[in-house]
């Protein structure tokens, strides 16, 4: 087919994905010029971006309920990627906006180290979001074009229309008339007459005359619409978690999983599930910050002896995640919500310890700490390969999920083939090291890592397991070992002092329970003496003063 | 032409009237947080561990010029005496170090100093301070003799309005030490 009559055809997407592509260049633009440190800036960057990824959804969502469709039957493998791809794409486009929301949360010193983030993740998500509307511009018109005549195309034109509510309608009118060409202006007007409320016609004309006059209007005014928030289930049966509440019988399509390097809660002895919408998967292209799909849900119930609280997770339909606690009552029948501030001392751990029920800022505390709200269910958690060494290493439970489980059942798409050939395993110069960096992932990097509010400490402790991210000397290592903490302890001030677990300032504030000096500071009141005399070991024995530090 | 200049002239005298209408209301809003804020700062008795003070006849008073700064750092303060039966909360003259079971507390500087103060804090991160009773709703346990039980239940809105006129404090430089830990400890 030649470009005349390529003109010539009706095309789906190259008069919506201009409108798109202005959006992503104006807000770049927007967020590279920001003085974060200035409120006013940032805020105007944070609206920016919402109504961008409003625009975004709009859009995806309307190609895949009408278009791909289309397009599975004309050719199933060119539509499965353009699929993944939006996937993936919406993943990038959640992580934007949860960018932005901490952003916008945050204070003057912490906005400029999100603004930077941010930028990044812009210039990552256009450069994705070029590409595949390139593709959809070039490979899928061509295939529709072949297949369809102008009648179908223009059925499917209409029917693309119709997926926008009225009052978004106007705000793509309000996009696209600055950045199109007079025939497609024209047309846009035409279809405007089509509007079904007269309020939105109305608007619709304003909205051309301004874009006539003010050729700098380039985004709608009018927010995203964000799904509403459901409230949190009022009992933990109500969260689905059973087949059958009375029985403890866990619903079938409720997943048990065990990770390699568990938390340690004074002693709990846990259990986790994991539910994902049906039909739905994990997007894992980031094996360092898996995606999770709307309506994924996690359980951990925490026992000593008995059951004592069940805590849950839910990413909501408006793309954020709740986190509660649900109580168990003393004959463990029923496990009602928990306060939103918890419980403090609520029950015994050991004799004359006292255990707390976390409140909702608590539970916030970790899992929104870093990139992840997920914590224990990734791709170093569940690798097939486990640490023996790992401290309260868990057996594995009947049923439970790992990595090569998920990837089987297609519940992880994009996971990088060479973390299935080899699973996630450490990098260590020995085992007590793997073990000991293991630990220190699970318990510590879930706040101390690069990219987190406590990131402008530059103590990392987390463990990435992307190809590539392994290598060289452990971040863990290069950010404590031989460098000076902000806290000083008595005759010390090393993170980690080499070859001197007792004036290591990491094992030190450890081993403490006071209210000054305790590590982590919630979540724990009795220290974990076995993962002690492991890091002790570890620091002794595997970080003489000689090591190269980065 | 004319038609085109009236029509644009219209629509900026609109938007002028509509900016300046929404102008008006946030900032007088702030003002108005700002002056319940005060009220409440002052009302919950913050200056009394806050500010640094100077002794007069009638006791000490805090010191205008370094209001709600915390614990002057240039103050040394040696140990705290050993603690001796029911004795066992020591405090200094200028009330913004104490020292407990707990260890020794210092007044934490509330001004607006990006470096040494809460310039460098959200209002968010504030309230989920007082909430939580942790450092940025996340750190460490805030120490006596903050009085967290009560404050915890200040409704969010005056915590709001608490932070909006801590925020408009005239910022001071004063990197008040890190807490100790209890003695034999840490």
């Amino acid at each position: 087919m030649d470009d005349t009559s390529a003109m010539a055809r009706i095309d789906l997407f190259t008069t919506s994905h201009k409108g798109l592509r202005a959006a992503l260049f104006s807000v770049s633009k927007q967020a590279a010029r920001a003085d974060f440190g200035q409120g006013r800036e940032a805020q105007a960057v944070v609206d920016a971006v919402r109504r961008l990824a409003a625009f975004l959804a709009d859009h995806s969502q309307a190609e895949e309920t009408v278009v791909a469709p289309v397009l599975r039957r004309l050719a199933p493998s060119l539509a499965c990627s353009l699929h993944d791809e939006h996937v993936r794409l919406a993943g990038m486009e959640r992580e934007l906006v949860r960018r932005v929301e901490r952003l916008a949360a945050a204070g003057p010193v912490e906005r400029l180290s999100h603004g930077r983030k941010l930028e990044q993740q812009l210039a990552r998500l256009i450069a994705e979001q070029l590409r595949h509307m390139e593709r959809e511009e070039v490979v899928a018109n061509r295939l529709l074009w072949a297949h369809l005549d102008d009648d179908a195309l223009h059925a499917l034109d209409e029917q693309l229309h119709a997926t926008l509510p009225a009052e978004r309608q106007v705000d793509w009118l309000a996009l696209l008339l600055p950045v199109v060409s007079a025939p497609e202006q024209a047309r846009l007007v035409e279809r405007s007459r089509a509007c079904a409320a007269v309020a939105a016609r109305v608007a619709c004309l304003a909205l051309l005359l301004l874009s006539l006059l003010l050729p700098a209007l380039t985004v709608a005014c009018s927010r995203a619409d964000a799904a509403p928030a459901r409230e949190l289930p009022p009992t933990l049966a109500a969260t689905g978690l059973y087949a059958d509440p009375a029985t403890k019988r866990i619903a079938d399509d409720v997943l048990p999983f065990v990770p390699q390097y568990p938390l340690w809660s004074d002693g709990a002895t846990k259990r986790r599930w994991i539910r994902l919408p049906a039909g739905s998967a994990i997007d894992a292209s980031d094996p360092d910050r898996w995606v999770f799909p709307r309506g994924t849900q996690l359980w951990k119930e925490f026992s000593f002896g008995k059951r004592v609280e069940t805590r849950y997770l839910e990413l909501g339909a408006d793309g954020e995640w709740r986190f509660a606690s649900y109580l168990w009552n003393a004959d463990e029948t029923d496990a009602p919500l928990a306060p939103e501030r918890g419980v403090p001392g609520h029950c015994e751990s050991r004799p004359g310890v006292r255990y707390d029920i976390p409140g909702r800022l608590d539970c916030a505390a970790c899992h929104r700490a870093g990139d992840d709200s997920v914590l224990g269910f990734g791709a170093l958690q569940l690798s097939p390969d486990r640490d023996p060494l790992a401290p309260h290493a868990e057996p594995q439970v009947d049923g439970a999920v790992d990595l090569a489980e998920l990837a089987r059942r297609g519940l992880v798409r994009g996971l990088p083939a060479e973390l299935l050939a080899a699973p996630p395993r450490i990098a260590a110069t020995t085992p007590r090291e793997r073990a000991a960096l293991g630990y220190l992932h699970a318990n510590c990097g879930i706040c101390h890592n690069a990219s987190g509010p406590l990131a402008a400490l530059g103590l990392e402790l987390d463990v990435r397991v992307a190809p590539g991210a392994c290598d060289g000397i452990a971040p863990a290592i290069a950010s404590a070992l031989g460098q000076p903490s902000r806290y000083h302890c008595r005759e010390t001030s090393q993170r980690v002092a080499p070859g001197d677990p007792a004036k290591s300032v990491l094992t030190r504030r450890m081993a403490a329970r006071d209210a000054v000096a305790q590590m982590p500071p919630l979540g724990t009141r009795v220290a974990d003496e076995a993962a002690l005399a492991l890091l002790r070991e570890w620091i002794a024995n595997d970080l003489p003063e000689h090591r190269p530090t980065r | 032409m004319t038609c085109k200049i009236r029509l644009s002239l219209a629509l900026l005298a609109l938007g002028g009237a509509a900016a300046a209408l929404l102008a008006a209301g946030p900032k007088d809003d702030r003002a108005a947080r700002i002056e319940r804020g005060r009220y409440l700062v002052n009302s919950h008795g913050c200056f009394d561990c806050h500010s640094p003070k100077t002794m007069t006849p009638e006791g000490p008073v805090p010191d205008a010029a370094l209001e709600l700064s915390g614990h002057r750092h240039d103050v040394a303060v040696p140990d705290a005496p050993a603690a001796k039966g029911p004795w066992i909360v020591a405090t200094t003259g200028e009330l913004t170090a104490w020292n407990g079971p707990w260890g020794t507390t210092f007044a934490r500087n509330l001004t607006p100093d990006v470096e040494t103060g809460l310039g460098s804090w959200s209002e968010e991160e504030f309230v989920a301070t007082i909430q939580t009773g942790r450092t940025r709703g996340r750190g460490r346990k805030l120490l006596p003799p903050m009085p967290i039980p009560a404050f915890s239940q200040i409704a969010v809105d005056e915590l709001r309005d608490m932070w909006a006129y801590l925020q408009s404090l005239p910022p001071v430089k004063n990197h008040v030490p890190e807490p100790l830990p209890p003695a034999g400890t840490g």
